[in-house]
């Protein structure tokens, strides 16, 4: 129990905006950044060929500013913890505020020591508020420059996260490891019974993958995709027997119709593995085409499970992949609708009839 | 060895009986299809060992182990399945005995050399981590056979002393399970009306005050009224108006 807490706020904290202020590389760019700001500052003030003071006010510059940025680095340190917790804005503007509280203490500190011992007075030229006023805007305006990459650098790199699980994902809805698995277990079955059986349900997972494993998602003719999806229908025959059967009425469509590749075959998938393989007598899939104007439209429906037989997951990933494959192929002009009403599961493709081999 | 094959699909039975066949001392007393079946098929055939598959209709292998663990004399339980992620680690995890399909011979062998019996907290821990559902059966011994009753057709259970008295469309029967552990995990279909009486909300068909002032409530199929305590009255009350 302590074990998992500890191990979620590790997991809150490697995802956070801010880096670990408390690792060894980011403590030296706080130091070199506090450097920079010194720089900077002394440039501004001072005209090239001063000599002597331009050193001197940069070393006491340089004293003052990296007591602020290691001691801010010590604040965001400790506080990280807790800044990872709360809603991402209100970490940024937390953060914010610690860094200009920490500035302003800080320059209190200094401005008192050089007037009670009088050492380095000469170098504090402003009266008290002046004093802490200048501090506190350019911690101000460094610290947003700051946060800002910070946060817009985390950005980037939750995006670079997200399209890469996004990626693995469409590649797993494409190759569902149940139907791998199981399928080489029948094959297996059939290899000393009937080889011939054997060699040709091979054969028809070969073309399968070979499909599924393609990067982009090409268009085939209609006539090519229904065979297709039927020779992934012959591998769950063989796997499912009497339980499984499909009826194909599709002669209403136009066979040259293009179509992205395995748009029906998830379609399939998806309906016997939630409405036929969780029934012991099994059931019959149905797929109904037809043809309106210049729409086409493929109806696949399989009998819901009676009772509240809980819904197989995985389900929605399938749809989605098929739906996104859609939109890309007929952006607006095509639709996926399931509906679930009188004891059966419906899903409906609708789409141009395209002829073009574009 | 006694071995009864359940697996859903024919070919992973058959493969895996064709494999069995050459193991010495090894004998296929049965096949089911499904967990159902092999429950069924348990007391006539007597398997030392049973080949399960986690993906079934009507009863998976997990909530058939479940029921096994049960019995007892439980016979010992070798999982089988061909991508099941969670429940494999689970498996790791806790020692348990799994194959994963298309079956290895060597590993076969070795699987049932090892196979143990597993007990109700091994069971249990793996039905909270991996499916997290509640049984779709309840299971007793009847005289001497195995009596399996979907939860679907359950009306009431009634606790006595020791027992609980599990009334369904079939008739009666008793198991020696708590009532308290029986309200957790079934309580989206049942409802506490009493100390000692969980009712189906599905066939709850009146709830009417008794001329002695005691509240009773009528099952469907089921005679005898039963018996609302004062207190939960309101609650049932809400419970009935929420589910029709």
């Amino acid at each position: 129990m302590g074990m998992a807490r500890l191990q979620r706020t590790q997991a809150a904290q490697d995802d956070f905006f801010l880096p670990d202020f408390c690792s060894g590389p980011v403590v030296l760019v706080v130091v070199l950044i506090a450097e920079l700001v010194a720089f900077l500052l002394v440039i501004a003030r001072h005209l090239p060929g001063e000599g002597i003071t331009l050193w001197l006010d940069l070393a006491r510059l340089s004293l003052f500013l990296q007591w602020i940025g290691l001691t801010s680095a010590g604040v965001l340190c400790a506080t990280r913890g807790l800044l990872a917790r709360i809603p991402l804005r209100r970490a940024v503007f937390t953060s914010f505020i610690l860094l200009l509280a920490t500035t302003g203490v800080l320059s209190e500190i200094a401005y008192r020591l050089a007037s009670y011992t009088g050492i380095g007075q000469a170098f504090i030229p402003l009266e008290h508020g002046g004093f802490l006023l200048r501090n506190l805007l350019i911690c101000a305006i460094v610290s947003l420059l700051l946060l800002r990459y910070f946060y817009v650098q985390y950005q980037w790199k939750l995006n670079v996260q997200r399209e890469a699980r996004a990626r693995i994902e469409a590649l797993q809805a494409r190759i569902h490891p149940h139907f791998l698995f199981n399928s080489i277990n029948t094959i297996a079955a059939l290899i000393r019974s009937n080889p011939e059986v054997a060699e040709h349900t091979i054969m028809d997972l070969a073309d399968l993958f070979r499909a599924s494993l393609k990067k982009t998602s090409p268009m085939v003719t209609l006539a090519e995709e229904i065979s297709m999806a039927q020779q992934y229908q012959h591998i769950e025959e063989l796997r499912l027997g009497e339980r499984l059967k499909v009826t194909w009425h599709t002669d209403s469509l136009p066979s040259d119709a293009h179509v992205p590749q395995l748009l029906l075959q998830p379609l399939l998938e998806n309906a016997i593995y939630h409405g036929i393989e969780t029934q012991p007598q099994g059931g019959t899939v149905e797929v109904l085409g037809s043809r309106e104007d210049d729409s086409l439209m493929i109806d696949i429906r399989n009998p819901l499970p009676p009772g509240s037989a809980p819904q197989r997951q995985g389900n929605q990933m399938a749809m989605e992949n098929v739906h996104q494959r859609l939109m890309l192929a007929w952006p607006g002009r095509a639709s996926l609708k399931v509906d679930k009403s009188g004891g059966f599961y419906r899903v409906c493709v609708r789409f141009p009839y395209d002829k073009l081999t574009s | 060895m006694k071995v009864l094959v359940v697996d859903d699909e024919l070919p992973a039975r058959v493969r895996l009986k064709t494999l069995l066949a050459e193991i010495p001392d090894c004998e296929v007393v049965g096949e089911a299809g499904n967990g159902r079946e092999a429950l069924q098929l348990w007391e006539s055939k007597q398997p030392d060992v049973l080949l399960l598959d986690i993906r079934m209709p009507v009863m998976d292998g997990l909530e058939t182990a479940r029921h096994l663990a049960g019995l007892e004399n439980p016979p010992a339980v070798v999982f089988t399945t061909a991508y099941d992620e969670f429940a494999v680690e689970a498996f790791k995890t806790r020692a348990i005995a799994y194959l994963l399909k298309p079956v290895r011979q060597a590993q076969l062998a070795a699987a049932l050399d090892n196979a143990g019996r597993l007990n109700r907290v091994q069971i249990s821990q793996l039905s909270d981590q991996v499916v997290q559902t509640a049984r779709h059966h309840i299971c007793a011994r009847l005289r001497d056979k195995l009596q399996v009753v979907p939860v679907d057709t359950i009306q009431c259970f009634i606790a006595d002393q020791k027992y609980v008295t599990v009334c369904h469309s079939q008739g009666e029967l008793l198991i020696d399970e708590a009532l308290k552990d029986l309200e957790t995990e079934f309580s989206e279909r049942f409802i506490r009306v009493h100390r000692n009486a969980l009712v189906a909300l599905t066939f709850v068909r009146s709830l009417e005050k008794s001329e002695d002032g005691r509240f009773l409530i009528h099952l469907q199929n089921h005679a005898e009224p039963v018996e609302v305590s004062r207190r939960m009255v309101a609650e049932v009350r809400a419970r009935l108006r929420n589910a029709r």
